[in-house]
């Protein structure tokens, strides 16, 4: 209301226009009115529109500048973390590269000098070959020179045992008035064993007797007393003639031997018995202390002085005249020592040992 | 009755007797007289006479009941259960020479049958009384008590541990020094028997010193002590390392090879199982074996003999082989592979020998191409193969030959060599084949050219597998490496195809 009243006074107050330009313009007001509605409308969406724009505008403009900051930043950041890693990556494989040259270098050398030395088996498989033509030549030899004496020991041991056979077959031996299987008539010459037989001569027993006494080298005290019982006896026809019996003539000869006192003991040996007893007394003794009489018990002690008297300089005068210098103007200082506590070796040894 | 009549009564009953032990002694001496001597009782009848007041006849009675005995087993046990060898073995130490000769005979004979008689001969307190034996002057005690601890150390750890727990490996090491040779012989043969055992023994018979005193008789001229000696010296090295180098240390090696040309065989043999023994340990060993000379040794060793003594040096050139690739090339430049081709080619040859010439060939060629192809070169494979597929092969050899060839196959790129193996290969052995062609084919153009040419496509085409097998995917791999129409012109059924489509093909005017 108050409103419309001040619209009132503002008009009254103004110059008076005419009641019909008034009306007029009114009209043409109206008549207008849509339009310029429809004008203004249009104005304020374009300037509204303008100012939004400008506006947004402006917001778009700060997201960028934003945006644009913070990208870069984080783009910068992370291509550097990139760029870190790509520098890395190809330090490494420079790095590797180099590595691997050593190490190949290095495992191609340590394995042909140590592991695989080609050169050094190739000279170790020639050498081997040559040892081993060596070896062949020489066992050639060692044997070539053994053969004979193989083949001249099998020869002897051969001969051996024909003659063996001719000494057994003896009675195949031909005779005058028969020829023997081997000296047939019909044969141009004897064989070989009918000479053999020829000289085959019968073995003996002492021979054989000889050859067992040469293998046993016995000890001539033990020989007589070997018991005869292990030959048997000869058990022979009884001879003639007022002889002794044979069992007497046996034991007489088979008697152990009983040697003169002389000669079974030592030449020494009055020696030996008098060291031998005098050992004994000694051995046997039971106290090594001469036994003394008992009448004059106290006769028999002896003095025993003391041991610091009886020695050759004297004895000391500490502890009997004297037990401690007390003459105080020796001392460097009037303080007494102090007594300090030793270290323990084993801290001292801390460090520097191995346990 | 006169005296002289009584005398003559005595007398005859002592001759009865000393026939009757003597003839029974002869009588046993022979194998073929031992079913008539048991069916009459003879051991009753010799018995008592072992006790005799006649020592002779004692000594001669118990020679006959040792003969006796020794022949044959139950006889042997009908005299344990009798309780008569601890009588004989208390009574051993009392009497004379002769009769522990005789004495020892009878043990000896009991203990060499079996573990259980052995055991039974030592649980009479036998090796006491052996002992006291062996401090004996004179040699033949000797040499029949160290008989019996040979026989009764023969049969197992236990009794060898027995013998050596006696004492008596010292005594055996002093014996082995007398001047008398069947001593030697017998004391280094029972050394032999108790190192056998295990390493515990062997390594107490080697701390005796007596490696070193071995190793002087190598060159003595007596065969049978030879032999024993070898024997010990392989008996002794084939435990351990250590023991082992100690009989290297004794510096054996050169001069044993002059042995493995003795005429005797046996030596020979036993020199050879003693390289086999010591190079089997380690490479270096088996090195120092080689440079002392041993591969031409060896190799004219399998050159010059006949039959099985080739076998310990065989399996020496293997085991020397099997160690070390320089090694094998070694063998291989001593001409080792002829050799050992000749053995396995020979079908008259014992097929553990065989066999164990395929096992050498397999540790010769497995370790690179190049030994694979000196293998390879000597028609091995072949052989080989015709061994595996065999029938008449036991298992033992055609796993043996199968191992030779795989290990040999799997270094093999000489690809010649290979080719008759594609023909005429079971599935398994075949595989290999087709696995070592896939990795050269690839990588060589000339061998492709042959490949193509000798018809091994077309063979490799033919072969039959399962889907998804292994063996389908390297045969995938070499035709991989050919053109398609190549493969396609080579597959099984080509030529039909192609008849097809000429049927099919209608040419136009």
């Amino acid at each position: 209301m108050g409103h419309n009243m001040a619209d009132v006074v503002r008009l009254r107050s103004r110059p008076c226009v005419s009641g019909q330009k008034y009306i007029e313009r009114r009209r043409q007001e109206e008549q207008d009115r849509r339009k310029d509605i429809l004008a203004a409308i249009t104005i304020q969406t374009w300037l509204r529109g303008l100012r939004v724009r400008a506006y947004m505008r402006y917001l778009h403009d700060a997201a960028t500048t934003i945006q644009r900051h913070w990208r870069g930043f984080f783009q910068r950041k992370s291509f550097h973390v990139l760029l870190r890693n790509a520098l890395h990556t190809r330090n490494m494989e420079f790095y590797n590269c180099k590595a691997f040259n050593i190490q190949k270098i290095w495992r191609g050398y340590y394995v042909r000098k140590y592991v695989h030395n080609y050169y050094a088996r190739k000279i170790y498989l020639e050498t081997l070959m040559v040892a081993n033509q060596i070896t062949r030549i020489q066992l050639k030899e060692i044997v070539g020179s053994k053969a004979c004496e193989w083949d001249r020991r099998f020869r002897e041991s051969d001969e051996q045992r024909m003659d063996r056979l001719a000494c057994r077959t003896h009675y195949l031996v031909s005779t005058r008035q028969i020829p023997g299987i081997y000296n047939s008539p019909f044969l141009k010459e004897p064989m070989d064993m009918e000479r053999r037989l020829i000289e085959a001569r019968p073995r003996i027993n002492a021979e054989r007797f000889l050859i067992s006494a040469r293998n046993s080298t016995r000890d001539w005290t033990e020989m007589s007393y070997q018991k005869p019982c292990s030959i048997p006896h000869i058990r022979a026809k009884k001879p003639q003639g007022p002889f002794l019996e044979q069992s007497q003539i046996w034991r007489h000869r088979l008697k152990p031997l009983e040697p003169t006192l002389r000669v079974a003991t030592s030449f020494t040996s009055a020696e030996e018995a008098a060291l031998e007893q005098k050992r004994e007394e000694w051995r046997t003794r039971v106290i090594d202390d001469a036994f003394l009489p008992f009448a004059n018990h106290r006769k028999n002690k002896k003095y025993e002085p003391l041991l610091q008297t009886s020695c050759a300089f004297g004895s000391i005068d500490y502890g009997t005249h004297h037990f401690r210098d007390t003459d105080t103007t020796k001392n460097i200082s009037k303080k007494p020592f102090k007594t300090i506590t030793r270290t323990i070796p084993l801290f001292e040894k801390f460090g520097k040992m191995y346990c | 009755m006169t005296q002289r009549q009584l005398l003559q009564v005595l007398e005859e009953y002592l001759k009865g007797r000393m026939h009757f032990v003597q003839t029974m002694s002869e009588l046993a001496s022979r194998g073929q007289n031992m079913k008539m001597l048991k069916n009459a009782n003879v051991m009753a009848l010799l018995q008592p006479l072992m006790l005799d007041v006649d020592p002779s006849v004692q000594q001669i009675a118990t020679q006959a009941l040792g003969r006796l005995v020794g022949h044959s087993e139950e006889m042997a046990k009908e005299l344990v259960q009798g309780e008569v060898l601890p009588q004989i073995v208390n009574s051993l130490p009392k009497h004379n020479n002769y009769y522990k000769k005789a004495a020892t005979l009878v043990l000896r004979s009991v203990a060499k049958h079996s573990a259980t008689l052995a055991k039974a001969v030592v649980d009479c307190g036998t090796l006491d009384s052996l002992m006291i034996c062996l401090d004996e002057f004179d040699p033949g005690v000797k040499e029949s008590a160290i008989w019996v601890l040979c026989h009764v150390a023969r049969h197992n750890e236990d009794l060898a541990q027995a013998v050596v727990d006696a004492g008596a490996v010292p005594f055996l090491v002093l014996s082995m020094q007398e001047p008398e040779i069947a001593l030697r012989r017998v004391a280094v043969s029972a050394l032999s028997d108790i190192s056998k055992h295990s390493m515990e023994l062997a390594h107490i018979v080697a701390e005796t010193g007596t490696i070193a005193i071995l190793a002087q008789m190598i060159l003595n001229p007596d065969t049978k002590l030879k032999r024993q000696v070898f024997s010990v010296l392989s008996q002794i090295g084939k435990h351990s390392v250590d023991l082992a180098e100690l009989v290297v240390e004794a510096e054996v090696f050169p001069t044993v090879f002059i042995c493995l040309q003795d005429p005797d065989e046996v030596v020979r043999k036993n020199v050879a199982i003693l390289v086999c023994e010591i190079a089997k340990h380690t490479s270096e060993l088996s090195q120092l074996i080689v440079n002392a000379g041993a591969l031409p040794a060896l190799v004219d060793f399998i050159g010059e003999n006949e039959g099985s003594v080739r076998l310990p040096a065989v399996m020496a050139l293997g085991y020397i082989a099997a160690h070390a690739e320089t090694l094998a090339t070694a063998v291989i430049m001593s001409l080792g592979i002829p050799q050992l081709t000749q053995v396995l080619s020979n079908e008259a040859e014992e097929n553990y020998v065989r066999a164990a010439t395929a096992w050498s060939l397999g540790q010769i060629g497995g370790h690179s191409s190049e030994h694979a192809v000196a293998v390879a070169g000597e028609n091995v494979l072949p052989k080989l193969l015709q061994i595996y597929t065999s029938p008449d092969s036991s298992d033992d050899f055609q796993n043996k030959a199968k191992n030779a060839l795989k290990n040999i196959l799997q270094k093999c790129v000489h690809l010649p060599a290979l080719e008759p193996l594609l023909r005429d290969s079971p599935q398994n052995i075949l595989k290999h084949v087709v696995i070592q062609y896939s990795k050269v084919l690839p990588h060589d153009s000339m061998a492709r050219r042959t490949f193509v040419k000798s018809g091994a496509l077309q063979r490799i085409q033919e072969i039959k597998t399962a889907p998804g097998s292994e063996l389908l995917e390297h045969i995938n791999t070499i035709k991989s490496c050919f053109p398609e129409e190549v493969v396609r012109f080579y597959s099984p059924g080509y030529s039909e195809v192609l008849l097809e489509r000429m049927e099919k093909f209608n040419p136009t005017y």
